[in-house]
């Protein structure tokens, strides 16, 4: 980490490339022909493939510039590659929705991408203003694309309520920041640490940190400030839940794991003990609450938060396999949530009329190949050994059984015992009931594609989920974990 | 590897896959071609099993066709299979009751396509199952497995299937993720010991868990097993699972799921916890002279045939446990034993259950009597599989009984003679049941124009008869390839010393010369 | 020799094979294969008896059956005086009751022909297994097989609900029995460490007392259920419900003597164990007395055997717990000629009266069918013991026995019972085949039966009459043959002259005594049967419905055990509270799940309240810790 005032921009070229992309689909929204609409789409995905490419040329070449703001390492690069890859399958998911809704611009697309921009400056900060900065600019992306079918109420109540309720965390968060920044005359997380190492945890530093811990949590949808998931899920756009679902979690993780490591680790004794409570508020309320819903997006909103736990357990492990199986498991989410999403949007049809778990009855008669794919996705959700989540959940627990937090691990295992409930209701819904009536889903071929990249995804991770398991066991070479 | 050239059991394990991927590429509608494509594809594999049983090695415990290939690097988990003594038979039940199902599924005719592909898929993770060697291999098969059967009950099950499915998949999983959990924590504890991650079976056994933790772990193991045997109190979802069930489903259940739940007593929870085994036998002893007698009593009162063979069921697995956790070597081999025997004469049952439900669909026995009249012959393969449940000299089931019962009585006289009632009940209910069935006048209508057994199914019964006997008749070669085994296990747990008084028994001398030279000239 | 054994035990179970497997084509030719299948092994055994008596023994194993540590148990064969004289008696009998049985079962379908000589040859071969096995559990394998057949051939009319339910009692009550009879092989096994009778015997003195006395016992037990013996009797009468030739076959001449066979073949544990031996000779008497004087009442022609049946067990059982093993088989060896035989005449009689078994509607066959009837006497008389007939020798050998055994009380009643049976069993031949046809068209109708079936009754007649000289024969005659092996208990019993012509004379006495009422109460009519049936009426009544022992076994054990099953341990224990605990955890989750959504009230403020108080609780627990 060599000090002074360092710009190259080398680090920045996927930023830079996913924002000129985002303004090429601008432009071409405005003076290109609408009946081109669709291409917004493949134009977006081309963007983030060349940044895809450009943020791999990074993997070895950590680097601290802007006046080490800016921190490149693998983490970082690990998870912009996760963002990329979940912004590609919404941009492949969302032509055929919009289509549908007759909302089909570019705006959408570029919001799309400059939310990973924000992405991407959260996960790299490694000041905490910078990753304020970041947060904010996904998080006004969010909110324009929370409402952006605009002729439904639903919708518009989801965004109005994800504006107000994320404006009321994000002031706690910056608040926690502002008390730290009181105590410590700085936001360089590793000179907050310094100061921590040095003068132990002080009761203001710890209402700091805990007001920050709370503004992570709310946007991971951790209980108890999960009130806003189902409400906001549920209403926004399947593909924009899908997107606002795993993208934003993964994000914050990586930024929990970062600022708790570089910057507070030495007081871990109290931030596991929230942790930990957290997550078990999580598991339960998420699981338990799933239990009855009939919406299946207010129903993947609650298994969202329950998957939030989950990974919790991983961060209360506090140790570099806890973090590693955290991004694996962030990974293994996104996939399998994204998928669930996706089917969703396909199976709503216009202006969402059938989101109700009861629409799916007999949808492997007519549509198998869709029911498949929810299938597995469902299956790899409730952890089923073969499937991502599975192998997820396993290195998240094995991380928790060697850190010792057994109990925490024993109420987490018995939670996914009851989560499958749920799970295998819309299983059971697609397979063993009759259909109602006939299914006109018209399928989006870029959904398709995106579909199977899942579904293979799924597998890959389930069942030789051993190269990135390294992977992202090595993100975490810098780490004091 | 050992054996042919190929790896044997990767093979066996996976070779049904192949038929599910020419399945995929066959149209739905063309049910024919569906079904013999499904037959052939177990046929092939049961001719594929049979080597393991002529290339097994006598007289040693170690691990046979043994394969090992790193999987997972990062957690030092290997794809690491491998068959004994022991699992050598399960695999061979399991690939010929795949055989015998599918040929029983042929009046499936709702989806057939998804139905054989749920099969094929069943097949692969149990006979995964018992091959794997390492324990997240193991878990990720036991898990994966409930996924077919739970398709298989929910979609071609009975009135209540919906319920039993769930039930099924919630119960079952329910018991197994704390064993998820206690394998960690095996995993790690063996870390920092030994210094290495893996999830091998033969170095996790090498390294003994603290006494103050082993009763945990070895309760986690324990409930996950027991819930899949399944011992009384956990054995509710049976019932359910099997009358709901499709016939070749209820086969699979109970010829080779519940046996599962031994296996996995036999081959982890024991040896795992020594200590704690012995330390808790009493109570698994209780509980499985209880299951015995129960299960016994609640099947004489069944009102549907199906039902009453599901808790008969439960009552023999009882002795399976009695036999296991009387821990010698003739009980143990009864155990083992009367895990195979269980599986034929039981999935005999169903499948015969089967064949009648098919004809007049229904299962109440008030419905019939008189069928011995209209259908003899299938009478007559009832009749075998009954006396072979009930354990009748000369047929499977006395061996496998007797041997668990004798051996038990040695160490707990008390708990095998109430475990011997079994004689008595078992014989009740299956009588009086097959006296309702198939004796007395024709009086239900529907019953007078019933017909005998088709080619198909004559077959079937055949097939599975035949084993009957030969175990009943000649069941040397399979406990001189179980012995082996048998002994580690019990040496595992008791410690090597009171095998080594299982190996020297002071019977041996006692046997007249002549007996001797007889033996000698028919080993030769 | 091993040939000759393997024949005899395998070519039954050929037959039976070919007739089970192709008696579609079979049929009707049934008896072609079946007759041979039972008659070449008769000869072998004859064979094999002359062997024998020039003092061939033979112990073998065929091969290893269970050879499991220091469990070894083999198929393997034991021949010896006893399973000599048990095999010839057991084939011999067997031959006839074949060749009788094609006459009779000629009205059977094709199919159900043949599959009655399957069964029959069936049970032949598990009989010899059984008297052949040289080791516990092969003998048990015959045990159960004879039990098997027993069970199919009750049953051979299975539409009858009453065969139906029969053969069903028949098999579950000797389970019952066999119950004990494997807790004795556990015992066996553990304390002598094998199942091969001849190690077993060989160190029968190293069980202590109490264990042996345990042993024999459970081994009793096992007795009690095969052989009728009180209390699990119940079944033998019952299984009167299948065709006569195999009541005459199965439920007189062999099957049911397997457990006096089993005492026998295991007297060195008996020996040790004093006590059991008082408690065996003391149920076998019971029990003779008991089932004689339900036969004195009862009607039923078959049944009246079947008691007599019961009862003459009784005297076997006698013989082998008063320790003179040897006349408990010479009476095994006589009852099957003379039991057999009787059963083949009632069978008879059955055929010619179209089914009829109630003595009241019979009368005067005699004229009808002599062959029948003077058979019959025969046998009567073998039975009522009236000397030179073979009943006399070996119950006077018995009962002599006992008493020299210093079982006065067991002789009393025995002789006593010996003149009840004399009484019915002449009761039943007056009432049959003497006096005036009391049912006129039934007798227009009777006729004799076929010389296929008279045949046998008069060679088993002739058997009846002179079995029992085998007494005389050199070197102690038969006893003496079978004592070879066999032994004596606590010492020979020596016939001192004078006492054993007086016992002779007694039980003699009593004989004639029984004949002499009969013949007055029935034909003379003084005192008149039915009044006297009148005036002791209670006693009368508990007589006829045989002490309710079957109603009292239902009353306190089976309706318990059923209704408890089906009302406390299934729709209680199972349905309410093991299953309710089941559900009841899913129905708590979803309990809790609906009481969440009140969390998700959907207004703002609300959520923010929540986030306000979850940020005050994340500061305490961080404060906390």
């Amino acid at each position: 980490m060599t000090g002074g005032l360092d710009v190259s921009i080398r680090p920045l070229l996927p930023v830079i490339v996913l924002m000129v992309t985002a303004v090429v689909v601008l432009f071409v929204d405005v003076f290109g022909s609408r009946d081109r609409e669709s291409h917004y789409g493949y134009l977006g995905v081309v963007g983030v493939a060349l940044a895809a490419w450009f943020t791999l040329g990074l993997w070895d070449k950590s680097s601290l510039t802007f006046a080490q703001t800016f921190i490149t390492d693998k983490l970082s690069v690990l998870t912009t590659m996760i963002y990329l890859l979940i912004a590609a399958l919404t941009l492949l998911f969302s032509p055929g929705y919009l289509h549908h809704e007759g909302r089909n611009l570019g705006e959408y697309y570029a919001l799309v991408l400059f939310a990973v921009v924000g992405l991407i400056f959260m996960t790299s900060a490694q000041h905490l203003i910078l990753f304020f900065i970041g947060l904010e600019v996904l998080s006004i992306a969010l909110y324009a694309l929370a409402g952006f079918v605009r002729q439904r109420d639903l919708c518009n109540e989801a965004a109005l309520k994800y504006l107000f309720l994320g404006g009321f965390s994000s002031a706690i968060l910056l608040m926690g920041l502002a008390v730290i920044y009181s105590v410590t005359n700085s936001l360089y997380l590793h000179q907050v640490a310094r100061y921590v190492v040095a003068h132990g945890a002080s009761a203001t530093f710890i209402l700091g940190m805990s007001l920050v811990m709370v503004g992570f949590f709310f946007k991971i949808s951790a209980a108890p400030f999960h009130a806003w998931a189902p409400d906001v899920y549920g209403g926004a756009p399947a593909p924009v839940a899908g997107f606002m679902a795993t993208a934003a979690k993964v994000a914050v993780f990586a930024v929990i794991l970062r600022f708790l490591d570089s910057a507070v680790f030495s007081l871990r004794s109290h931030w596991i003990a929230m942790v930990v409570v957290v997550s078990v508020l999580s598991m339960v309320i998420g699981n338990f609450a799933a239990l009855r819903q009939e919406n299946i997006k207010r129903m993947l909103a609650y298994s969202s938060i329950a998957h939030a736990g989950y990974a919790l357990v991983g961060v209360a492990a506090a140790s570099r396999q806890g973090g590693a199986a955290v991004v694996f498991y962030m990974l293994a989410y996104s996939l399998m949530n994204l998928g669930a999403f996706g089917v969703v949007a396909l199976v709503g049809r216009q202006n969402e009329s059938y989101v109700n778990i009861s629409d799916y009855a007999g949808l492997a008669a007519k549509r198998p190949v869709l029911a498949a794919a929810m299938a597995i996705c469902l299956f790899s959700l409730a952890g089923i050994p073969g499937t991502a989540g599975f192998m997820g959940k396993f290195y998240v627990f094995a991380a928790g059984v060697k850190a010792g937090q057994i109990p925490l691990v024993v109420i987490a295992v018995l939670n996914s015992a009851v989560a499958a409930y749920y799970y295998l209701r819309v299983v059971y819904m697609m397979y063993m009931e009759e259909p109602k009536e006939e299914y006109q889903i018209s399928f989006h071929p870029a959904a398709v594609f995106a579909l199977l990249v899942i579904v293979v995804g799924i597998f890959q991770l389930g069942i030789i989920p051993g190269s990135l398991l390294s992977v992202s066991y090595s993100s975490f070479a810098l780490f004091t974990f | 590897m050992g054996g042919l050239g190929y790896p044997m059991l990767t093979v066996v394990t996976f070779f049904p896959l192949v038929g599910v991927l020419i399945l995929l590429f066959v149209d739905k509608e063309s049910k024919k071609v569906l079904r013999w494509t499904a037959f052939i594809t177990t046929v092939v594999e049961f001719l594929l099993s049979l080597p393991l049983y002529f290339k097994f090695q006598l007289g040693t415990h170690h691990f046979q066709f043994v394969e090992k290939v790193p999987w997972i690097k990062v957690l030092g988990s290997y794809y690491h299979m491998g068959i004994d003594g022991i699992t050598l038979f399960l695999v061979l039940l399991t690939t010929f009751l795949t055989m015998l199902s599918i040929l029983a599924s042929w009046t499936i005719d709702k989806h057939v396509k998804e139905y054989m592909i749920s099969f094929l898929l069943l097949e692969t993770t149990m006979v995964g199952v018992f091959c794997s060697l390492d324990l997240l291999l193991f878990y990720l098969f036991w898990e994966a497995m409930l996924v077919p059967m739970y398709l298989l009950i929910g979609v071609w099950g009975g009135p209540r299937r919906v319920y039993a499915a769930i039930k099924f998949f919630l119960y079952t999983m329910a018991g197994s993720v704390l064993m998820l959990v206690s394998i960690i924590y095996l995993y790690y504890h063996h870390y920092k010991v030994a210094g290495e991650l893996t999830f091998n079976l033969a170095s996790l056994l090498s390294t003994p868990v603290a006494a103050s933790v082993a009763p945990w772990l070895f309760f986690a193991f324990a409930l996950a097993f027991a819930i899949k045997v399944p011992m009384w109190p956990f054995h509710t979802w049976l019932p359910d699972a099997h009358v709901e069930a499709p016939t070749a489903g209820s086969v699979i259940l109970a010829g080779v799921l519940l046996k599962m739940g031994t296996y996995g007593f036999l081959r982890f929870c024991m040896p795992f916890f020594p200590q704690a085994t012995l330390h808790f036998s009493y109570l698994f002893l209780t509980l499985a002279v209880i299951s015995i007698i129960y299960g016994a009593l609640v099947a004489m009162v069944q009102d549907d045939v199906k039902k009453l063979v599901a808790y008969s069921s439960v009552s023999h697995l009882g002795t399976v446990m009695l036999g296991l956790f009387a821990l010698n070597l003739q009980s143990v081999s009864g155990g083992v034993l009367q895990m195979i025997n269980h599986g034929l004469s039981t999935g005999a049952l169903f499948l015969l259950v089967g064949m009648i439900y098919d004809r007049r669909h229904t299962r109440l026995i008030k419905e019939f009597g008189g069928i011995a009249r209209v259908m003899p012959i299938y009478a007559t393969f009832f009749m075998i599989a009954t006396f072979s449940s009930i354990g009748l000299p000369g047929l499977n089931g006395f061996i496998g009984e007797f041997l668990s019962l004798v051996g038990a009585f040695k160490t707990y006289p008390v708990f095998a003679v109430l475990g011997t009632t079994a004689t008595v009940l078992s014989a009740a209910y299956m009588l009086w049941m097959y006296k309702r069935v198939f004796f007395h006048e024709v009086t239900v209508e529907a019953n007078k124009g019933l017909k005998d057994l088709s080619f198909r199914e004559f077959m079937i019964m055949l097939l599975v008869v035949i084993p009957m006997f030969w175990i009943g008749l000649y069941p040397k070669p399979v406990l001189e390839r179980m012995e082996p085994s048998v002994l580690n296990f019990i040496s595992q747990v008791k410690g090597k010393v009171s095998a080594q008084k299982e190996l020297s028994p002071q019977g041996r001398e006692k046997i007249s010369m002549a007996a001797f030279i007889v033996e000698n000239k028919e080993l030769r | 020799m091993m040939v000759l054994i393997l024949a005899v035990v395998l070519i039954p179970l050929l037959g039976a094979t070919i007739n089970g497997l192709f008696c579609w084509f079979t049929k009707r030719k049934a008896h072609l294969i079946a007759v041979p299948a039972i008659a070449i092994p008769a000869i072998c055994s004859l064979v094999l008896l002359g062997k024998v008596l020039h003092g061939e023994h033979f112990d073998q194993v065929l091969y290893w059956w269970i050879p499991l540590g220091d469990l070894r148990v083999p198929i393997g064969f034991l021949l010896d005086e006893l399973s000599a004289v048990m095999i010839t008696t057991v084939s011999f009998v067997a031959t006839w009751i074949h060749v009788y049985s094609i006459g009779y079962m000629d009205h059977e379908t094709p199919r159900g022909y043949a599959k009655y000589f399957c069964y029959l040859n069936l049970f032949v071969f598990f009989m010899l297994t059984l008297c052949l096995a040289n080791n516990f559990l092969l003998m048990f394998v015959g045990w159960e097989g004879v039990g098997l057949c027993s069970y199919l051939l009750i049953g051979y009319w299975y539409e009858k609900a009453s065969a139906a339910n029969a053969g069903m009692k028949a098999f579950i009550v000797n389970r019952i029995g066999d119950f004990g009879f494997m807790v004795g092989l556990f015992l066996i096994y553990k304390h002598l460490g094998t199942l091969l009778f001849s190690q077993a015997f060989a160190q029968a003195e190293h069980l202590s007392v109490g264990m042996a006395t345990l042993i024999t016992l459970l081994l009793f037990t096992g007795a009690t259920g095969k052989s009728a013996q009180i209390p699990l009797y119940v079944w033998l009468p019952d299984a009167m419900e299948g065709p006569t030739p195999v009541s005459s076959l199965i439920h007189a001449a062999t099957m049911v003597t397997a457990g006096v066979y089993m005492v026998a073949r295991t007297h060195a544990f008996f020996n040790m164990a004093p006590l059991s031996m008082e408690v065996v000779a003391s149920i076998g008497v019971a029990t003779a007395l008991m089932a004689a004087t339900m036969a004195l009442v009862n009607n039923d022609l078959k049944r009246i055997l079947a008691y007599s049946t019961v009862s003459q067990l009784g005297y076997m059982v006698v013989g082998v717990g008063g320790g003179v093993y040897a006349a408990g088989i010479f009476h095994l060896f006589t009852h099957a000629f003379f039991k057999g035989l009787m059963f083949l005449t009632a069978g008879s009689v059955m055929h010619a009266l179209h089914g009829e078994l109630n003595l009241q509607k019979m009368g005067g066959l005699i004229r009808k069918m002599p062959i029948t009837g003077w058979t019959f006497v025969v046998g009567a008389l073998a039975i009522a013991g009236i000397p030179p007939l073979a009943g006399f020798w070996s119950k006077d050998e018995i009962l002599a026995g006992a008493f020299m055994g210093g079982h006065k009380i067991i002789w009393a009643v025995g002789t006593f019972t010996a003149f009840l049976t004399a009484f019915y069993m002449f009761r039943l031949i007056f009432l049959t085949f003497f006096g005036e046809p009391r049912e006129r068209h039934l007798y227009e109708h009777a006729h004799e039966s076929p010389p296929v079936m008279t045949i046998p009754l008069i060679v088993l007649a002739v058997g009846s009459a002179l079995a029992g000289l085998l007494a005389l024969a050199p070197h102690g005659g038969i006893a003496g043959f079978l004592n070879r092996t066999l032994g004596e208990a606590h010492g020979a019993v020596h016939h001192e002259g004078s006492v054993v012509y007086v016992l002779m004379a007694v039980s003699v006495a009593m004989g004639v005594a029984g004949v002499a009422l009969a013949y007055f109460m029935y034909m003379r009519r003084v005192p008149d049967p039915v009044a006297l049936a009148a005036n002791f009426r209670p006693i009368y009544t508990l007589l006829y419905n045989k002490y309710y022992v079957d109603e009292i076994y239902f009353a306190l054990i089976v309706n318990p055990v059923v209704g408890g099953s089906r009302h406390v341990l299934w729709k209680f224990v199972d349905v309410v509270i093991i299953d309710g605990a089941v559900n009841g955890t899913g129905r708590l989750c979803r309990l809790v799940g609906s009481g969440l959504r009140y969390l998700q009230t959907g207004y703002i403020p609300d959520y923010a309240w929540m986030i306000l108080v979850g940020a005050v609780v994340i500061y305490w627990i961080g404060r906390l810790f």
